[in-house]
């Protein structure tokens, strides 16, 4: 298989403190990787790194062979990684169809025209990804009006419909309820299988991880502390250690 | 809604039939209050492109109105041009100073943007004020000398109808675009849209260097009207009346500032003709809006027809967003040091 993304030794500190500390990562075309580690693991960190959001002090960021280091986020979006966000960051004001048509309309490279009907394109598209979120029935609210878990959809829908080689989830069901996170996770492999995206995505379910996961990567204090398949992971003992002491939560 | 659709052409069709036969029956003095309306009015849609559509709160829109009212006198001035070439001039002229003023404020974000804008545009207005040789300093230019078709109130308003109209049609069209939805998600929420691709300080700076040509558009029909040009244009106090404008229409629809130039023109003169203390009753209805109804007259109008079409319009309850923002100086999270 041949590499999409490749990382090597991306650092970021505040202040004195290292969130991320040299953390190298390479995820082949077609994976599902996932980051976990304990709270302030500096996972949201590392993908603020790869997605634009933060510069890295050091390291690099490839895509591809495209070079990303330091890049702003809508050039990356450009190159291909598109991401959603541990909190719902969606546009409050469009109703939930419009937060997809633009999306759509960002990712055909043709947002820039100053004539015709904005709202009017890209519509038949936009239904066709709130159907596959579960969000048809609030096409036409605005999006600040829905529900967390709808708004969880929304965040997920956004960031589907760029098409992205690579889709970055951070914590994608956080604060869902356990039926929604099933429901959620079976669609984001779904959707990731039928587009042949690659997947990676952060989170602290371990049913989900262990569930959706070809390959985890454990992160500690900034560090890449373990990385293997699930059973790997799973029997090592220092991440049972750092991340997994108590026992029972990788049933 | 289909039947909201035909009432908005319907209304458009209406201002048209009202604004076009109007010297047939107005005086003189009227045809002066019409003339207000519209150049109000263009001056206010040029404003909400910023304010309404994409969140940006500028405080330079004064600076672009006097720009435009001086391409007409300086061009008559210096040139010895008809004024009438300074119309189209004004476009080029507010265009490019915006594009320049946008590249320095627009380096900033929230607050800081709009305290930038306010500081170069007093800027312009110490420069209208102080290079005397070119200006004529704070005397300001007077007595313009309109071309021959111009002759008559009537005409001098046909003209101002004609070129406004123009104006209002080039907004719309922006306003209703792909680049204009792209400018109500910045508005939204600036960082998630740059992750969907979109080069944000791109988009607000021809958002800013549109606003700052159709305001200069308003301003060189404000001098065609007044034959004046003068310093005291450009000072940021007088950017207020669009945002009482916007905030009288409406900001979250296109026509709204229209709206509200109307209500607004009028109410001045009413006010003016019966208190002596017209700034404070202004400034006491404009305090009244923020709190009572910030979504303007349009958006009561909405709500009503909405209740009796028995359709709850998700109205809002709370002070517009960008304006709030600003107010409440809440500023862009300083995580973020990779500039959009
Ligand atoms: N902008 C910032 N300024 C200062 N410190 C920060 C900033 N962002 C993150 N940190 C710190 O960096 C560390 C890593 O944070 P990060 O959000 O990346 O962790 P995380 O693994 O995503 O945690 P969680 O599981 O809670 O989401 C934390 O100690 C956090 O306090
Ligand atoms: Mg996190």
């Amino acid at each position: 298989m041949s590499t999409l993304l490749s990382v090597r030794g991306v650092s970021k500190s505040f202040g004195g403190f290292k969130a991320v500390d040299g953390v190298d990562l390479t995820i082949d075309a077609g994976e599902r990787r996932a980051v976990i580690g304990p709270n302030g693991a500096g996972k949201t960190t590392f993908f603020n790194l790869l997605t634009g959001l933060m510069r890295p002090d050091g390291g690099s960021v490839q895509l591809a062979d495209a070079e990303l280091t330091g890049l702003p986020p809508h050039r990356i979006a450009a190159a291909g990684i598109s991401r959603a966000f541990q909190i719902t960051n969606i546009f409050g004001r469009l109703t939930v169809r419009q937060n997809v048509q633009i999306a759509l309309l960002a990712a055909s490279g043709r947002a820039y025209r100053p004539w015709g009907n904005g709202w009017a394109e890209k519509v038949d598209e936009a239904d066709a990804i709130l159907g596959e979120v579960g969000l048809p029935y609030a096409a036409g609210t605005p999006a600040a009006a829905l529900s967390h878990g709808d708004q969880r959809a929304i965040e997920l829908a956004i960031a589907l419909a760029h098409r992205p080689r690579l889709l970055v989830l951070d914590e994608p069901t956080a604060g869902m309820a356990p039926a929604e996170t099933g429901r959620t996770m079976e669609l984001v492999r779904r959707l990731v299988a039928e587009r042949s995206i690659t997947l990676l995505f952060s989170e602290h379910d371990m049913d989900v991880v262990f569930g959706t996961a070809d390959r985890i990567t454990v992160l500690s204090q900034g560090r890449v502390l373990a990385e293997g398949t699930p059973e790997e992971v799973r029997a090592d003992p220092s991440v049972r250690e750092v991340y997994l002491g108590t026992g029972d939560a990788a049933r | 809604m289909p039947g909201a659709n035909r009432l908005r052409w319907l209304g458009w069709v209406a201002l048209l039939a009202v604004a076009v036969p109007a010297p047939l029956v107005l005086g003189e003095l009227q045809l002066f209050t019409a003339s207000r309306i519209v150049i109000f009015g263009l001056w206010a849609l040029s404003l909400n492109l910023l304010l309404g559509q994409t969140g940006l709160v500028s405080f330079a829109h004064a600076a672009f109105f006097g720009i435009g009212a001086y391409a007409v006198g300086l061009v008559w001035l210096h040139l010895g041009w008809s004024a009438v070439i300074g119309v189209p001039f004004s476009l080029a002229a507010g265009g490019t100073i915006a594009f320049l003023m946008g590249l320095v404020a627009l380096r900033a974000v929230h607050l800081y943007f709009s305290m930038l804008t306010l500081a170069i545009s007093q800027l312009l207005f110490v420069l209208a004020f102080t290079a005397y040789d070119f200006t004529l300093g704070d005397n300001g230019i007077h007595g313009i000398e309109l071309p021959p078709f111009l002759a008559d109130t009537s005409q001098v308003y046909w003209f101002v109808v004609a070129v406004a109209g123009f104006g209002v049609l080039a907004l719309g069209i922006v306003w209703r675009s792909p680049f204009g939805a792209a400018l109500q998600a910045i508005r939204d929420n600036r960082l998630r849209a740059s992750f969907i691709g979109l080069h944000v300080r791109r988009y607000e700076l021809a958002a800013f260097t549109v606003a700052g040509m159709f305001a200069a558009l308003a301003g060189s029909l404000f001098a065609i009207v007044n034959r004046s040009a003068y310093p005291g244009l450009l000072d940021w106090t007088q950017g207020a009346v669009p945002i009482f404008i916007i905030l009288l229409g409406g900001m979250f629809r296109f026509y709204g500032p229209l709206v509200g130039a109307i209500a607004y023109v009028l109410l001045e003169e009413v006010v003016t003709r019966e208190t002596l203390y017209s700034n404070l009753v202004l400034g006491a209805i404009f305090l009244a809006i923020v709190l009572i109804a910030p979504t303007g007259i349009t958006g009561i109008v909405e709500r009503v027809v909405g209740r009796l079409a028995r359709r709850p319009s998700p109205g809002l309850t709370s002070l517009p967003e960008p304006l709030a923002e600003t107010l409440a100086g809440e500023f862009e999270p300083s995580t973020r040091d990779v500039e959009t």
